[in-house]
């Protein structure tokens, strides 16, 4: 069955069908509710509840091809909600953590690329939140202004200024770290010892 | 463009490989699929009256005043929701019922199991009968499996209050009461008789002195006279009000302290 006949089936009751769906979504939800919000455990919870809420409000989606952008709304939403009602971002894990175990095995350019990515983490958890739901949306799942637009609820101008806005702060920050770890690379070189 | 290129590339590589591990845990459809067959499912016991009473009993506070609290005469509890569920709920689900994380086990002492969960609505009435406080409880119910007809089982409450509200709570009038200090905690557990009734009942005189007496509870709307002993363990952890309950279950002080423990710890 395409996806739209198993959503057709979805939409009939069917739990077989269901899961399949769940089988062709699972994955790609946990990881954007988890650049959302920062947190396994809750996102966790957060994909659980919104598969659920899916099986039973999926009956009211009239167009089926549009459920996709139907589906990460519900997800993108109930992540909101969840961290609007504490008034505070969780916590991010400490994905870094990673770079650091690697760290004395690893080459020099790896051991560069795992620094910035320890800044940009940095500065995607300080984004704002629906800045960092935009860019989450657009660089990990590929979406369109539009497609982005519709699911965070907002008129496309409004992504467009999220994007560019959270674009050029990660880039500075980018760039800061590059331009430490072009010191870093003259010094091991021999290079110089001090800039 | 080829620099915002280079970006795009890179904040695309950091996502995946960022996620490149996280997935779904592999027993979540099975829990997914749970929740929709129990959902909506509606349990009533027979005893229902006896689990209000247990539950109200635990909110009910002499008119004591404390500074910076609303003076809180009597509590008043009703269901927020008609049914209860028997599925095991998840962080999220009791986050969006009451607003708040309480901790929770799926099992006391290896013999009262989990049954079912609802949230409760609880007002704090003044002398005057007027509502100063409003909360949304937490309640979960735990039963014991035995082979007797007796209906044996637990209840956690609890309630997002301030702590000079808790400190109202703790001064009700018991039977028996000790404080148990644990890590930076205080556990304060009581005992109290209780006499169900049927609605015709009347008051004996040793009825009617116990009542005054503070050590005799009596609820009316039972079939038949039932003399049970309430036993309760509550305490204050951050910033929510816990409450451990039970009706004629035969536990000793030790025992309700072990299970506060276990939910402390959790």
């Amino acid at each position: 069955m395409n996806e739209v006949e198993i959503i057709k089936e979805v939409q009939n009751g069917s739990l077989n069908a269901f899961a399949q769906l769940f089988e062709l979504y699972k994955t790609q939800s946990i990881r954007i509710v988890y650049l959302i919000t920062g947190d396994m455990y809750l996102s966790e919870d957060i994909v659980q509840e919104a598969f659920i809420k899916c099986y039973h409000s999926v009956k009211n989606l009239n167009n089926t091809e549009l459920f996709k952008s139907w589906f990460f709304k519900l997800l993108t939403r109930m992540s909101w909600k969840y961290i609007d009602r504490q008034k505070k971002l969780v916590p991010f894990d400490d994905i870094s953590q990673k770079a650091d175990e690697e760290k004395t095995s690893e080459s020099l350019n790896n051991f560069v690329q795992n620094e910035q990515y320890k800044e940009l983490h940095a500065e995607i958890k300080n984004l704002e939140l629906k800045q960092r739901t935009t860019i989450v949306l657009y660089y990990f799942n590929d979406m369109s202004i539009k497609e982005i637009s519709k699911i965070m609820g907002c008129f496309e101008g409004t992504v467009k200024s999220r994007l560019y806005t959270a674009r050029n702060k990660l880039k500075i920050s980018l760039q800061i770290s590059e331009n430490n770890n072009i010191k870093e690379r003259r010094c091991s070189d021999g290079i110089c010892k001090f800039i | 463009m080829e620099s915002a290129n280079l970006f795009d590339d890179k904040m695309k590589q950091y996502f995946i490989e960022t996620t490149e591990n996280i997935d779904v845990p592999e027993d979540m459809f099975k829990k997914i699929k749970n929740k929709i067959d129990n959902r909506g499912e509606i349990i009533m016991r027979k005893n229902s009256i006896k689990r209000l009473v247990i539950v109200c009993v635990v909110c009910f506070t002499t008119a004591v005043t404390c500074i910076g609290a609303p003076k809180i005469n009597s509590w008043i509890s009703s269901s927020s929701r008609a049914e209860q569920s028997n599925s095991f709920p998840s962080g999220v689900e009791v986050y969006n019922q009451v607003g708040y994380n309480p901790k929770y086990v799926e099992v006391f002492l290896n013999e009262f199991k989990f049954e079912s969960w609802n949230v409760l609505d609880t007002k704090g009435l003044d002398i005057d009968g007027n509502s100063v406080i409003e909360l949304k409880d937490f309640k979960m119910y735990y039963e014991r499996e035995n082979k007797n007809e007796k209906e044996e089982f637990l209840t956690l409450s609890t309630s997002k209050v301030s702590e000079s509200v808790f400190n109202q709570s703790i001064q009700y009038k018991s039977k028996f009461n000790d404080k148990i200090e644990y890590n930076t905690l205080t556990l304060h557990y009581s005992e109290m008789p209780y006499k169900f009734v049927p609605d015709d009942y009347e008051l004996t005189q040793q009825d009617k002195k116990d009542m005054e007496d503070g050590v005799l509870e009596i609820s009316y709307g039972t079939d038949k006279i039932e003399n049970n002993l309430m036993q309760n363990i509550t305490w204050y952890q951050d910033g929510i009000q816990y409450n451990i309950s039970g009706n004629d279950v035969n536990l000793t002080e030790n025992k309700f302290v072990e299970m506060a423990k276990t939910v402390i710890n959790k």
